[in-house]
């Protein structure tokens, strides 16, 4: 335990320092501190993506959803994040060019300007808005598990969280998207060679890698084909997995922002070719150790504690600290990155500019209201019996994903009208509460899938059906 | 040609649609369920062929950027 709190002072006290030094490298202009000046490389850029989308379910969430249902989660996970990056083309290309070329700062500014509607942008808003929150409250959640488990109880899970969101808090509101970035290099680094050590540890340490395989297998043959235990890879659900992340993972607000962030179209041809690369190992890592605690009897009290207790059992104490640390960094370098492009969207967004503040000391404020309403969701709502991922899919994922259609219409399709994709957005949102209430039947299906197909049948009919009279639709186009 | 939708494929990028479509298919190997055989270093071969078909979209990707992805003015 005095290792692990070691190593956490050592790290928290680095990012830190890392976002003060970010803080007087920026300029105390809008663009820099929210957007680091349009400037991120290859490098930064393909870290700060990675690290963004790898959260605290990457490493615990995997692992406990493995536990319960075997390899396809690696399936379900991996494919289909990894060929999410295409729309590192599909949308992130477009998003950068009008970005550099209209001063867009948010993913709403660009959507409400396409379509002269200020209804749209704040509609666009509010949906990434309230589907995030809860997303960056999972990250603190995680964070206090991490905590808790490493200190064996003696820390309480929501003081850990409580911790951490205070240090993300410090380094956003110093360093802005110049201290997210860097940090999340770091950070990526750390929870890459986190997670490799980890399997290679565990893997040495029950007897070698196939040896860990073949005891799982004996000791649960289901979890080695589909549908898995449970009977959860259903194909049906398979593809609707296979297909949500396409649509899901670009409208994170983290994500959608960071395509503003890129230097030039390098940096976002070289952060989709790596990203593939890194998917196919770091989703596999996890979904290893989990199916590989049955071979050796583990039994963790709630799944997402599965990856800590196979680590804590099979890896020396300071190799277990490290992996720990590691699990923090994936979560931690998620709930900057959101706290940075809530406050971003919330002060520039906003019509707050009445108010003799700055913006940046503006989106300074929401940072820490965002903190201390995310520290309050966690003390209120948490319900661990639904483990990180079941809430995460039940809210977040679909809920974001109704806005694709809307940004892929922005950006390519000059028929679109404001009253389509505000249609579309509305429609869709209700339909996923209809789906997940069982009040519609999904067929096998993700709710989020139908909900997404009706996004789009919405707007294609309503588009067709009102008049185009936005005047600055072609230009955005061209 | 103006007529078409935004979406549909021309002659320049058909290509591209076959090969991101074509390994969306590929995914959807639904002749591998109920299967754990055979073996390969303990993992069952479908978790191979993912792996290695997530790797693939990488190269696919390298190619993509290099001949069709050109930079803006």
């Amino acid at each position: 335990m005095i290792e692990f709190l070691l190593i956490v002072v050592v790290y928290f006290v680095f990012l830190i320092i890392l976002g003060i030094y970010a803080h007087k490298r920026t300029k105390k202009t809008v663009e820099d501190y929210f957007l680091a000046n349009r400037t991120f490389g290859p490098i930064i850029l393909f870290f700060t993506l990675a690290a963004t989308n790898f959260s605290a379910f990457t490493f615990l969430g995997f692992a406990g959803n493995a536990y319960e249902s075997g390899f396809g989660q690696y399936g379900i996970m991996g494919f289909g994040t990894a060929i999410m990056a295409i729309m590192f083309y599909i949308i992130g290309r477009k998003v950068w060019k009008l970005g550099k070329e209209k001063g867009y700062i948010t993913p709403p500014e660009l959507i409400g300007d396409r379509f002269n509607s200020i209804s749209l942008r704040f509609i666009f808003m509010g949906v990434m808005v309230i589907f995030t929150i809860p997303y960056l409250a999972t990250q603190a959640i995680g964070a206090g598990m991490i905590i808790e488990s490493v200190s064996g109880a003696t820390v309480n899970w929501q003081i850990g969280a409580i911790f951490t969101m205070f240090v993300i808090m410090i380094y956003v509101l110093f360093g802005g998207m110049r201290g997210s970035g860097w940090t999340d290099v770091i950070q990526g680094v750390l929870m890459i060679s986190a997670m490799t050590i980890a399997v290679i540890f565990v893997a040495i340490n029950i007897g070698g890698f196939e040896v860990a395989n073949t005891m799982a297998y004996n000791a649960n043959p289901e979890l080695f084909t589909r549908p898995g235990g449970g009977d959860y890879f259903m194909p049906l659900i398979w593809f609707s997995f296979m297909l949500l992340w396409i649509f899901a993972d670009p409208m994170f607000p983290q994500i959608f922002s960071r395509f503003y962030t890129a230097k030039d179209e390098k940096s976002l041809k070289y952060s989709m070719i790596l990203y593939p690369i890194v998917v196919s190992f770091m989703f596999l890592f996890p979904v290893l150790i989990g199916v590989w605690a049955h071979g050796v009897g583990i039994i963790p009290d709630q799944k997402d504690m599965v990856l800590p207790m196979m680590v804590l059992n099979y890896t020396p104490s300071f190799i277990y600290s490290f992996v720990m640390v590691g699990a923090l960094a994936a979560l931690m370098s998620t709930a900057d990155s959101q706290l940075l492009s809530l406050s971003t969207m919330l002060s520039h967004d906003l019509p707050l500019k009445k108010l003799r503040i700055s913006e940046i000391n503006i989106g300074r404020i929401l940072i820490l209201i965002l903190s201390l309403f995310s520290i309050l969701f966690v003390i209120i709502n948490y319900n661990p019996s639904e483990g990180i991922m079941g809430t995460l899919v039940k809210t977040t994922f679909s809920g974001l994903a109704v806005l694709c259609p809307t940004t892929i219409a922005a950006l390519y399709w000059k028929n679109a009208t404001k009253y389509g994709c505000i249609a579309s957005i509305l429609i869709g949102e209700l339909s996923i509460f209809l789906f997940q209430f069982n009040i519609l039947p999904t067929f096998g299906l993700l709710s989020a899938i139908w909900a997404i197909g009706i996004s789009i049948f919405v707007l294609v009919i309503l588009s067709y059906l009102t008049k185009s009279n936005t005047s600055n639709q072609k230009e955005l186009l061209e | 040609m103006k007529n078409l939708p935004f979406w549909f494929p021309t002659k320049n990028n058909v290509i591209w649609y076959i090969l991101f479509i074509g390994l969306f298919i590929l995914s959807m190997d639904f002749w591998g369920w109920n299967q754990s055989n055979p073996l390969i270093l303990g993992l069952p071969l479908w978790v191979v062929y993912l792996f290695i078909l997530t790797l693939a979209i990488s190269i696919v990707f390298y190619f993509f950027s290099k001949t069709y992805w050109e930079d803006s003015q």
